[in-house]
């Protein structure tokens, strides 16, 4: 059932592109059953998780390799899963109504609800893999849905962004995952919490640590990562206000969660996640304070309730976590309201700017109502939940007074955004908009009203959702049984006095808005250091810029310029291997011999030299030619002169081919001023080589020859085969039908380049120029550069086409 | 199983052999009827008769084992693997059915020389020794050289097909000189006497230059970087559809090739070469995936994207040669692979129609509202490719890593991890065009159903692959992926 009830959703988007637009109007309605239905299902799994009996389910997918689709309904899975489909219904309703006509709307449907499926997958997988599967779902889809208006260069840029940071820590989560799995042995999420000792006492505990927080901090959108979230704002608004605050950012905060009684506890642990939330916390408020979008101003609020809800994961124990629960819950419960009612604002009123708008209640009172009882508990007044959850908070950070108070001053912030948001578009008397508004919808006024209705109910009877739900999720947060009561009124306490506190700093801030909002535009105006420039600089420019770097050095069009690197690295592996792994040591050999063999020796060196340093190609050859008959010299003086004869053959024909072959290339090798350049790196990677074929020579010389072949063919010889030259007796006896093939392959190769020759017939120009250098002499004489559009055109291509 | 020495069996040589008859025939009757039709009929024909082989080679024990004398080796692998050459053959004749190059009139050659080349992965993927793998290399280059030239007349065909036809020679010869030291070294040809050899003593310089000459060899035709240049200007060079098949069936057939050297002939005993390895799936994951961020061309960046799919796979090389690792892993990806690669190239030589610069990205703009079809089979290709779950590439890259992980290469898996962040960028250009970008014209794709069915089962082959992956796997691990060979 658990797995039907994650996957009966991506059944259901599958459906929505074809039924959408034969549903019409009543499209946000019909999807929302889906959702509706889930939440209810999963309501009715509370008793059985109450009562302490997860649900549990396991579906093979690469068994061969335990990996499987493992899924676990406990207490915090239940909270969430229950948030996802509850927000979920009144977001699918909303956005029928939102995007009335839109012809991607079915498109939008099948985006959302495979979302929906995949946070489900996030919340109930209990397999490390099948959580990273549905978590780069959700960025995934997050991705389209950023970029749904895809005409706004905004959303392109804001889709790529989060793709790009969620993503990119995914992958690093996914190598947390990895590593951790391998060292403990499984990827069993239940498995490693029932032994947290195992987990903290692996060696790899650390990086793993560092990677899967990396992992979740991207997700959540902490600090220095928090960029991308404000940017995710081009959306439209039922995606920001299911995705970008209810829940996808959450998916960070739940991996916390989750892990924090296998992998929490340590100074690490605690040091990490509050120190990161205390400045997703601060900087939040204060970016806070620069923006006058109704939708920007909401992001950064949800940032500081994202950097809130880190830092009580890092607290932990069960008052943290009993804090951390019913702080998420309320953030959930106002912050949808809020951003569909800024979304109400943008549809009916035409702007979402918050010092355009004024004295919109009247046009639109159920928005504003909604707004207002939403907005009174985001500033955590009572008797809403969101006092509840702020009050825990506190109390919570009261033994850690520094994150105490980046806390009081982030809170305090938010009176000043809810009152922006919330109060000053609608009050007044002229109604102020760029065109005339009007109430919404029912369907973009329902969803929102239930949600800030029921952080109202609860927050009056706050113990009934803590008995359902939150007393069982706090176990799974804490790793053990935990039991509290949770009431509006704690009596005059240090939590209390703290909020009377921010409330009076909020309601300083709010008289002092708009001076320091312009000066504090001013001052950070042009500003581009910050996390914000950083990901400018590296992704945007940084990468490419070293990618064009080294694709320029690594990558040519020239085939002399491949062949250097083959041979260069190939040289170079074996010398760093030799260093790194030892080689074999060489022995000088001893050097003796007659005058006239150091002659020949010397008409040799004198060969290659001339070789390497021709300028032209007949010179090349013919020094090639040099060293060919000097080597065939050799073999003379030492008495093999069948092989003499061979290599005399060879080279002679060599040199005529090649000679052939010259007269239909270009004449010069290199221009100067090209070649110096190359041919010093040339020269280096030449002589490396050669010295390492030297070496290798030397090494050969010294291995011990196995004499088994050569004694079996030295007594075989003569006995068997009557001929005493042993090599002609290899080729035409022992080896004849060796012999014969290469005899064979010999003969269709001619006749293959016969058949060839016939065919092609004399060519009037070359029309390859391989070796030709960029404007050097034209053969044809035509007139027409010989190797246009070539290396030139192509290493352009290769360089210079990034955007 | 393995059959004494003296019996030889056909069963284990029946796909090379099918496809070998079927090339004969196509080429017969190309010399009486020139027709594209004709030979790709009897191509596709060949091919599926060859699959059936081939996959009764995977699900029956008894066709496992060594014969001709340990030079010819069915397992799991090597099945597996020659079920893969077979799909990416297949596919790519569907691709080119309608093709211009398979059209040219008296050029009955072209699916024999597809027919021909995948004759020769089959053969190193099955080598027991290095004679049949460099038999088998030869096959499958010679016909891979002429297919990539295809073009005449066009400068960047021909100028690709030779530069690919001089490197990759130069690449043979050193391939070769590695074959010669080794038997200097062990005086063997067949891997499992090599292995044996190596592991009985320490290895001298011959065999530690033989066997870093081979895997420069291997390493070109893998495209490991730096031996890779050759691969963005080949695959922007060929026809399209050529491109498509070499893209896949040459990368299969060397991988399976290196596979068998890594795990069998270099013993986990032998040090060095594994670092060598090392260095090299690390240079290939930097350059393949740096070099593929600037490409505007859909054919281009695809090169690239072979190179830095080259560096996963060399990892689960890497793990499976040490025998740390399964080399199931490696035969998965590489039909993963298949799928993937080959659909790409396959909607990007419908979106291409015969326009030279029609792979560039400005092409794809709009895409999606055009034709959504090949959107989202294009979108699935490049977010498989970009190893995005549930799709087949996210198994591949995720396998590999762990391999990598399991073989205790810790600092190279979270390497491929990066890498695998950059890759996000370059699909997603493209995915981003496609969905996200005003159509600035009207889209015409080239007319061809028999294309379009490449583009079908090669997106079913993906999501497939994804969503139940444990059946390949299961397979081909069940076959036994690799033997103990007995000399």
């Amino acid at each position: 059932m658990l797995s039907a009830a994650v996957l009966i959703g991506f059944a259901v988007a599958a459906l929505a592109p074809l039924a959408t637009p034969a549903l019409g109007a009543r499209a946000g309605w019909v999807w929302a059953l889906l959702p509706a239905g889930l939440a209810t299902w999963f309501a009715a799994q509370i008793p059985q998780v109450r009562a302490g009996a997860p649900l549990e389910q396991a579906v093979p997918w690469l068994p061969s390799l335990g990996i499987e689709l493992a899924f676990r309904l406990d207490g915090l899975s239940l909270v969430f899963a229950l948030m996802i489909t509850i927000i979920g219904t009144a977001v699918v309703i909303y956005a029928g109504g939102y995007l009335r006509g839109d012809r991607q709307l079915p498109r939008f449907y099948l985006l959302l609800l495979a979302f929906m499926a995949a946070m489900l997958g996030v919340v109930v997988a209990d397999d490390l893999i099948s959580l990273f599967v549905f978590w780069e779902l959700t960025s995934l889809t997050s991705y389209f849905l950023i970029g749904y208006k895809h005409d706004k260069e905004e959303s392109r840029a804001g889709a790529l962004q989060g793709l790009l940071i969620t993503g990119s820590g995914g992958l690093a989560m996914l190598a947390g995952f990895l590593l951790l799995g391998a060292d403990v042995g499984t990827f069993r999420i239940s498995a490693m919490l029932a032994d947290p000792a195992v987990v903290q006492a692996s060696p790899v505990y650390l990086p793993a640590l560092l990677l899967i927080a990396l992992g979740a901090f991207t997700k959540s959108a902490q600090f220095p990562f928090h960029v991308w979230l404000p940017n995710a704002m081009a959306a439209p608004t039922p995606v920001s206000s299911y995705l970008h605050s209810a829940t996808m950012v959450k998916a960070g905060v739940y991996l916390l969660a989750r892990l924090a009684p296998a992998m929490g506890g340590t100074a690490v642990w605690f040091w990490l996640l509050t120190g990161v939330g205390t400045a997703t916390l601060l900087a939040a408020a204060t970016l806070a304070l620069l923006q006058r979008d109704a939708k920007r101003l909401l992001a950064y609020s949800t940032l500081i309730a994202l950097g809130a809800l880190v830092v009580m994961v890092g607290v932990g124990g069960p008052l943290g976590a009993e804090a951390m629960l019913a702080f998420m819950v309320a953030h959930a419960l106002y912050k949808a309201p809020l951003f569909m009612v800024a979304g109400n604002l943008d549809h009916e009123a035409g702007s979402r700017d918050v010092t355009v708008l004024s004295g919109l209640g009247r046009a639109m009172p159920i928005s504003w109502a909604v707004a207002l009882v939403a907005a009174i508990s985001a500033a955590g007044l009572p008797p809403m939940l969101g006092f509840v959850g702020k009050e825990l908070a506190y109390e919570t950070l009261l033994p850690h007074p520094w994150a105490l108070a980046a806390l009081v001053a982030a809170s305090a912030v938010m009176v000043p955004i809810v009152v922006l948001v919330a109060w000053r578009p609608f009050a007044g008397r002229e109604p102020r908009a760029p065109k005339a508004a009007h109430e919404a919808p029912v369907s973009m006024w329902i969803g929102p009203a239930v949600l800030a209705t029921l952080g109202l109910g609860f927050g009056l009877a706050p113990d009934v959702l803590a008995q359902a739900l939150l007393v069982p999720a706090a176990a799974g947060l804490v790793g053990a049984p935990v039991d509290f009561y949770l009431k509006l009124w704690h009596g005059v306490n240090a939590a209390l006095l703290l909020s009377i506190a921010t409330i009076l700093l909020g309601a300083f801030l709010v008289l002092v808005w708009r001076p320091l909002h312009d000066a504090l535009r001013t001052r950070f105006a042009d500003v581009r250091v910050g996390p914000a420039g950083i990901y400018d600089a590296l992704v945007l420019r940084g990468i490419p810029t070293v990618a064009k770097g080294l694709t320029k050095r690594v990558q040519s069009d020239d085939l002399q310029h491949h062949l250097l690197t083959i041979t260069g690295f190939t040289v170079g592996l074996l010398a760093l291997t030799a260093v790194v792994r030892g080689g074999p040591t060489l022995a000088l050999p001893t050097v003796d011999g007659a005058l006239h063999e150091f002659l020949v020796l010397a008409l040799i060196v004198v060969g290659a030299l001339g070789t390497a340093s021709a300028h032209s190609r007949l010179r090349a050859i013919t020094s090639l030619g040099v060293v060919g008959f000097g080597i065939a010299l050799l073999f003379v003086m030492f008495s093999a002169p069948d092989l003499a004869v061979t290599q005399f053959l060879v080279e002679t024909l060599t040199v005529i081919v090649l000679a052939l072959v010259l007269t239909r290339l270009p004449s010069a090798l290199l221009r100067d001023g090209e070649a110096r350049g190359r041919s010093r790196l040339a020269l280096v990677i030449a002589a490396t080589a050669g010295a390492a074929f030297s070496a290798l020579l030397l090494a050969v010389t010294q291995t011990p020859f196995d004499r088994r072949l050569s004694d079996f063919f030295d007594a075989a010889s003569y006995p068997d085969a009557l001929g005493s030259n042993v090599v002609n007796v290899i080729l035409v006896d022992f080896r004849a039908i060796d012999t014969l093939g290469e005899i064979f392959v010999l003969a269709v190769a001619a006749t293959g380049a016969y058949a060839l020759l016939r065919r092609l017939g004399p060519r009037p120009e070359p029309e390859i120029a391989y070796a030709a250098p960029r404007g050097s002499a034209d053969p044809a004489g035509d007139g027409e550069p010989s190797d246009a559009g070539t290396p030139g055109g192509r290493a352009a291509d290769d360089g210079g086409a990034g955007s | 199983m393995i059959v004494p020495p003296d019996g030889l069996v056909l069963g284990g040589i029946a796909p090379a052999l099918t496809l070998l008859v079927a090339a004969a025939t196509a080429l017969i009757l190309g010399t009486v009827r020139a027709d594209a039709r004709q030979g790709g009929a009897v191509a596709l024909l060949g091919l599926a008769a060859a699959a059936v082989f081939a996959v009764r080679n995977l699900v029956d024990p008894g066709a496992h084992g060594a014969t001709f004398g340990v030079q010819w080796v069915v397992d799991g692998a090597s099945a597996g693997l020659a079920v893969a050459i077979l799909v990416g053959t297949f596919l790519a004749v569907l691709l080119s059915w309608d093709a211009p190059v398979a059209r040219v009139g008296d050029r009955p050659e072209f699916h024999p020389l597809l027919l021909l080349a995948a004759t020769g992965g089959i053969a190193m993927v099955h080598a027991g020794d290095f004679v049949v793998l460099l038999l088998g290399l030869e096959i499958l280059s010679l016909s891979v050289y002429a297919l990539s030239a295809w073009r005449t007349g066009v400068r960047e065909g021909e100028e690709a097909g030779m530069k690919y036809f001089l490197l990759g020679a130069f690449a043979s010869a050193i391939l070769i000189y590695g074959v010669a030291l080794t038997y200097g070294a062990t005086g063997a040809f067949d891997f499992a006497s090599i292995g044996a050899a190596l592991a009985a003593g320490a290895p001298g310089p011959l065999a530690l230059l033989g066997g870093a000459f081979v895997l420069v060899g291997l390493g070109f035709k893998v495209s490991f970087a730096p031996f890779h240049q050759w691969a963005p200007d080949v695959y922007t060079g060929a026809p399209t559809p050529v491109t498509a098949f070499m893209s896949v069936v040459v990368k299969v057939a060397a991988f399976g090739a290196l596979l068998r050297v890594a795990s069998e002939a270099w013993p986990a005993t032998v040090p060095s070469l594994d670092l060598m390895l090392a260095i090299l799936v690390a240079l290939t994951l930097v350059v393949g995936n740096l070099g593929a961020l600037l490409q505007s061309g859909a054919k281009r960046m695809l090169g690239y994207s072979a190179v830095a799919h080259a560096g996963y796979l060399g990892l689960a090389v890497l793990a499976a040669g040490q025998g740390l690792a399964s080399p199931t892993t490696v035969v998965w990806y590489l039909l993963a692979y298949t799928f993937m690669n080959l659909g790409a190239f396959a909607v990007t030589h419908l979106v291409m129609h015969d326009d030279p610069q029609g792979d560039r990205i400005e092409a794809w703009q709009g895409l999606g509202a055009r034709k959504p079809g090949l959107a989202i089979a294009m979108t699935l290709f490049l977010f498989s490719l970009a190893g995005f779950p549930p799709l087949a590439g996210f198994f591949g890259k995720a396998l590999a890593v762990r391999a990598a992980f399991d073989a205790g290469w810790s600092s190279l898996a979270v390497l491929a991890l990066l890498a695998a962040v950059v890759a996000v960028v370059y699909y997603t250009r493209f995915v981003f065009a496609m969905w996200f970008a005003r159509a600035p014209r009207a889209i015409e794709v080239a007319p061809s159903d028999a294309a379009r069915w490449a583009v079908g089962l090669a997106a079913a082959g993906t999501v497939a692959m994804g969503l139940f992956p444990d059946v390949w796997y299961a397979l081909v691990e069940g076959a036994g992926a690799a033997l103990a060979l007995v000399p």
